[in-house]
């Protein structure tokens, strides 16, 4: 359980990260998303005792990072490729890091062929490409076999395979009830691998929510039927938004099943009912709109269907309860 | 709400021992630790050779050159030194620059105890590659230097401990200095200037104060250790300034490990 307390990282005059509350749950994958320079990175080093926060705090089950007496055991990290010193073997490298916290050597082992590098073990990590640095940075993480695991852009400079390794590491972790929190600048990579989503941007929380609610509250339903007005009154009475465009209406702030359910219900006849166009590019673009300069170069922006209702005014807070 | 093992696993080991055995195996798996060591047996055989061979060309002169062959071998340590100064420089410049810093830290948190571990590894190097240098050089000097370079045991047991010792705090201090100043050229220019540039030219300026506090610099501190002659203090006070210049280092160090953003 990762906990952040009005986190807040001030360098001059700027936020880096201001003011961030929010609890990372165990057993899940919560992806933490933002753009270049949302402040990401700044709030795992903080996590991991690497920078001061200005005010607030971040605390692991209850703790700060230098209260623990064996971190390793606690929390393993990922922070940028530059693992460990580039003059070392990845096997010393380990050792060492093992030594520190009075786990066994054995573990250094079976970490190695975990991600797959016993063959270069005795390689200085300097000749290393990019992707076995990050295999071996996976390894510093897993060694003290901690219950939560940090990643900082854990797929950058990795090939498609090892894309798909860490996806499915990420999801095993998570399935054994530890605490993963990753964070990405792209949507794609979280879409496949999180449950539950954490967007920042310009160091402000615009979300926390579980994956599957974002897209369903900020999707938008096409639904045809022969009762239009009384399901658009049944639909707007539960909280959804709705706009009739021609023959159809337009419906978002749920999921299709809800929609289904309601029409059900009340004995509505549906003839089609379908998720139109937005996707998760949608969301983002929606969240991060207004709030952050960086937004438009970076992201394909795709028709955003008339009738889309904000779920945030920016720069307001979002925060979605976790209806689990 | 969380249900795991992490908070009734108990793990034991680490600590401090587990700190300095982390430090240690940082310090003897790069490859340049080597390099330097290696560098600097071979700087002082050559050093010594030269010059025991110079007192016994001066001695054969008449000049009155002779002396124990163990402090023919500390005058080139004032050049040797450097081994230690790149040691301790690279310790933690290092960390920085190759980011091994944020290895370390997330290992051992505490930051005051990285500190005090690679503190402990370097006073040890140090006292081990003083002792070591004067023990593999003593021989060559007594060859080279012949008739004018007998020596008793004690004479080589001063050198070795006094050396040992004098690098040992020498190192200490550049670590504090490399803690605080995050560079490596920064580190050793600033130590570099503060063992031969300032004693030169400080007493250019012909103020008794002056040239009394040049007395008291780290170098001059370490001769007066690891040689037994009538110096401007002995060896109790010279201990006294070496940990004096070693811990002033380290809270230096300290003050900004503990306070600036890794």
């Amino acid at each position: 359980m990762i906990t952040f307390e009005s986190l807040t990282k001030v360098y001059g005059d700027r936020r880096a990260v201001d003011d961030i509350s929010l609890q990372i749950a165990p057993g899940k994958v919560t992806g933490f998303l933002g753009p270049n320079g949302a402040g990401k990175s700044t709030t795992m080093r903080m996590l991991l005792g690497l920078d001061r926060p200005t005010s607030g705090r971040a605390l692991i089950d209850g703790r700060t990072y230098q209260q623990l007496s064996h971190p390793l055991h606690t929390v393993g990290a990922l922070l940028e490729p530059r693992t460990g010193h580039p003059g070392q073997s990845a096997r010393s490298h380990l050792i060492g890091m093992a030594r520190s916290n009075g786990i066994p050597s054995r573990r250094v082992n079976e970490a190695l062929s975990m991600v797959g590098l016993e063959d270069v073990a005795h390689s200085r990590i300097g000749t290393f490409s990019l992707g076995m640095r990050q295999r071996l940075g996976i390894a510093s993480a897993l060694i003290g076999d901690p219950q939560v695991l940090v990643f900082d852009e854990p797929v950058n400079g990795l090939d498609p395979e090892g894309v798909s390794w860490i996806r499915h590491l990420m999801r095993d972790l998570a399935a054994q009830g530890r605490t993963v929190f990753v964070s990405s600048h792209l949507l794609s990579e979280m879409a496949d691998t999180a449950d539950h989503l954490v967007v920042i941007a310009r160091g402000r929380l615009l979300a926390d929510a579980p994956l599957r609610q974002l897209l369903d509250v900020t999707r938008t339903a096409q639904v045809r039927s022969p009762h239009a007005p009384r399901l658009a009154e049944v639909l707007e009475r539960a909280g959804m938004t709705v706009t009739t465009v021609a023959d159809h209406l337009q419906v978002s702030g749920d999921g299709i099943d809800t929609i289904g359910g309601l029409a059900h219900a009340s004995h509505l006849q549906i003839d089609e009912l379908s998720f139109t166009g937005a996707s998760l590019e949608d969301i983002y673009s929606q969240l991060t709109e207004g709030v952050t300069d960086y937004r438009a170069a970076s992201l394909p922006h795709t028709d955003t269907p008339a009738g889309t209702a904000p779920i945030s005014t920016a720069p307001t807070t979002t925060q979605m309860e976790d209806t689990r | 709400m969380n249900t795991t093992a992490a908070p009734t696993r108990t793990a034991s080991g680490g600590g401090w021992p587990g700190a300095i055995a982390f430090e240690w195996t940082k310090t003897v798996s790069v490859r340049s630790t080597w390099w330097i060591i290696a560098s600097a047996l071979v700087a002082t055989l050559l050093g010594t050779w030269l010059f025991g061979a110079s007192a016994l060309a001066s001695g054969r002169n008449g000049l009155d050159s002779a002396m124990p062959a163990p402090y023919i071998v500390v005058q080139t340590m004032l050049a040797v030194e450097m081994v230690i100064v790149l040691l301790a420089t690279f310790s933690i410049t290092g960390e920085y620059s190759t980011g091994s810093i944020m290895t370390t830290l997330q290992s051992v948190p505490r930051r005051g105890l990285v500190l005090l571990s690679k503190t402990a590894v370097l006073f040890a190097a140090g006292l081990v590659l003083g002792a070591a240098l004067i023990l593999a050089g003593t021989p060559v000097a007594a060859i080279s230097a012949a008739e004018f370079g007998t020596f008793e045991f004690s004479d080589l047991l001063r050198a070795i401990v006094g050396t040992g010792v004098g690098l040992g705090f020498l190192g200490v201090f550049v670590l504090g200095l490399g803690t605080a100043l995050r560079s490596a050229s920064l580190t050793i220019i600033t130590t570099l200037g503060l063992l031969h540039l300032i004693p030169n030219l400080l007493p250019l300026f012909g103020s008794d104060a002056i040239s009394e506090f040049v007395r008291y610099l780290p170098n001059q501190a370490i001769t007066v250790l690891a040689v037994d002659t009538t110096g401007p203090y002995g060896w109790p006070t010279a201990v006294l300034v070496l940990l004096g210049w070693a811990a002033a280092g380290l809270l230096l160090g300290h003050l900004v490990l503990r306070n600036r953003d890794a």
